[in-house]
């Protein structure tokens, strides 16, 4: 299965790359000495641009930012911002809704991927293909076909301007990924455990529980930092899903700050530096994670 | 009944009732109200067979979402994962300098697209934006103006944000691939007097085919369902210049209230998102089995 090489290798890869390339021709070695490394800088700089202009900004006084603009260079700093943004905006329960959403979606989705990917993976009753057909055609449907109708569902089930539509959305579009890739993730556990297990007395409930989960922990890993990042950033849903400000999330609190302090960019900054610290967070915690989740999504579709 | 089937339908029941409530069932609804003439909170709605496709295919905004969201996908194809690839190839030792920038790159594919959208906005800011201000410093001041209240460059200039970020991902995800490549593999190419260039095209490209696909398949999507730059930067305009279909269906559904159309046109998005990443994934299977 030539598919399926690139998650699989991806993980030990590092340690490879760091063999020396020899034999590289004089003159392309000179090139690279010279010009490598100045195409690099000057690549780095253009893509760390913004992410430094959103930081810089954030520690300007807005004063200072009408007065010489955006992108001047500085003197003097300042956490005003983040005070200010703290205090005034509804920012504390932004954050609350966030991870109101966040937590529980991550977990039930994954939960959920974890008992379709492993009952079509291992147990292979009957219609287990149709069943993983399915659910991994939700990764094709775009939001805005569920969106329609399920605008006047949660309208009728009286939930609109609650956290539930995110929750129990992101929970149920979740579970086409899950579900691809910790089935792919069991296919490759070999049959045996399962029986050993099974003969020594072992239900199917045991089974998963005892012996596979603890197996799947890097794939859960993977999964988790994937759908954090994507659920915390997500702010479509909130939007169509929510008007009351006590349950904006976070995106959705930063977007309506941009219309609201039109001219205060230093208070827009900060807030989108307080949005984005869970993402970054997590990411430095699971970088590796990320990237074999990012890998193992799309293969094998 | 096995004790095993009992146990397979105890695991799936829960998740597959949710995901029927809230993915399969919604889908199919929408597929029905395609065909009627729903409002948004209206209860009466009236079979009217294909007409709001018809309708759809003749509207010159339908038409014109289409086209800048394929010209999007298009264009997602061509620039990020080149770029991307570059800048993998070019990061690819373990310096410090490359380690730390690699894990420096990493924060904008984890930033939200409303931060993204925020950013750019500045950059292209019409008085003291970056982009004016370098136009300025370098003496092409005359090209100076409203990037995105711009007819005719607003469309470039959502893009350019979304490919600054896109390319970052493709370059994470080359990265993780040329570090699949055995060395010997690429020496043994240069032992036999290929050129650098050489190597990359016929040996390094060729295994990255896997890694490419994936590459591909996420910009798809991501270009088909691209809602969020947009939203956050421009809401779709000037003049719906930059109206992807996802703003269009955002438009007809909560502006004009249409159901019936705004399914039908959400449908139509269905329909190409299969084909472009169907045919993606065909593709990547058929070429990976002839590798």
């Amino acid at each position: 299965m030539p598919s399926r090489a690139a998650p699989a290798h991806a993980g030990t890869g590092a340690e490879k790359a760091e063999a020396p390339v020899v034999g590289e021709d004089r003159r392309a070695g000179l090139l690279r000495r010279r010009g490598g490394p100045i195409a690099l800088v000057v690549f780095v700089v253009i893509f760390l641009i913004p992410v430094i202009g959103v930081l810089l900004t954030s520690l300007k006084t807005n004063a200072e930012i009408a007065r010489r603009g955006i992108w001047s260079a500085t003197g003097n700093l300042t956490i005003d911002n983040y005070l200010e943004v703290w205090r005034n905006a509804n920012t504390g329960r932004y954050l609350i809704n966030s991870l109101q959403v966040t937590g529980p979606a991550v977990a039930v989705s994954i939960i959920g991927g974890t008992l379709i990917g492993y009952t079509v993976a291992k147990l292979r009753i009957r219609g287990s293909a149709f069943i993983l057909l399915v659910v991994l055609s939700g990764l094709f449907v775009p939001p805005q076909v569920l969106l329609v109708p399920l605008f006047t569902i949660f309208n009728d089930l009286n939930l609109l301007d609650t956290l539930w539509p995110m929750i129990i959305v992101h929970s149920a579009v979740g579970l086409s990924i899950t579900s691809l890739v910790m089935r792919n993730f069991f296919d490759q556990i070999p049959d045996s455990l399962r029986s050993a297990a099974r003969i020594d007395g072992a239900n199917e409930g045991q089974v998963l529980l005892k012996v596979m989960l603890p197996l799947a922990r890097p794939a859960i890993a993977a999964l988790a930092t994937l759908q954090f990042t994507f659920i915390w950033n997500d702010f479509l849903y909130p939007l169509v899903f929510t008007t009351d400000d006590d349950v904006r999330t976070i995106m959705l609190g930063l977007l309506a700050a941009q219309g609201q302090f039109t001219v205060a960019y230093g208070n827009q900054a900060a807030l989108a530096v307080i949005a984005s610290i869970p993402t970054v967070l997590v990411f430095l915690a699971f970088q590796k994670h990320f990237i074999r989740g990012l890998l193992a999504g799309a293969i094998k579709g | 009944m096995t004790s095993t089937t009992r146990w397979a339908i105890l695991f799936l029941a829960p998740p597959l009732a949710l995901f029927a409530g809230a993915v399969a069932v919604p889908t199919v609804m929408a597929l029905q109200l395609s065909f009627t003439d729903a409002t948004l909170l209206g209860d009466a709605a009236d079979w009217i067979g294909l007409e709001n496709f018809r309708d759809a295919f003749g509207d010159q905004h339908v038409r014109k979402s289409i086209r800048i969201t394929l010209l999007w996908t298009l264009g997602g194809f061509l620039i990020p994962p080149a770029l991307g690839l570059g800048a993998a190839t070019m990061l690819q030792s373990n310096s410090r300098f490359a380690v730390t920038m690699k894990s420096a790159l990493f924060v904008p594919i984890v930033m939200s697209l409303v931060v993204v959208g925020q950013v750019w906005i500045w950059i292209y800011e019409p008085g003291d934006g970056l982009l004016n201000r370098i136009l300025g410093a370098v003496g092409l001041g005359g090209l100076e103006q409203a990037w995105l209240a711009n007819r005719s460059t607003a469309f470039f200039a959502v893009f350019i944000a979304w490919a600054w970020q896109q390319t970052v991902l493709a370059m994470i995800l080359y990265l993780a691939g040329l570090a699949t490549i055995p060395v010997t593999l690429t020496e043994a190419a240069q032992v036999d007097g290929a050129t650098r260039f050489q190597v990359f095209r016929q040996v390094t490209v060729p295994l990255l085919r896997p890694v490419t696909t994936v590459v591909l398949s996420l910009i798809a999507i991501n270009s088909l369902r691209n809602f969020d730059l947009v939203y956050a930067m421009t809401r779709g305009g000037p003049v719906r210049e930059t109206e992807t279909m996802p703003i269009l269906v955002y438009r007809v559904l909560f502006r004009e209230l249409e159901r019936g159309r705004a399914s039908a046109i959400s449908i139509i998005l269905f329909a190409v998102t299969l084909v472009i990443v169907g045919g993606l994934t065909w593709w990547g299977r058929r070429r990976s089995h002839a590798v």
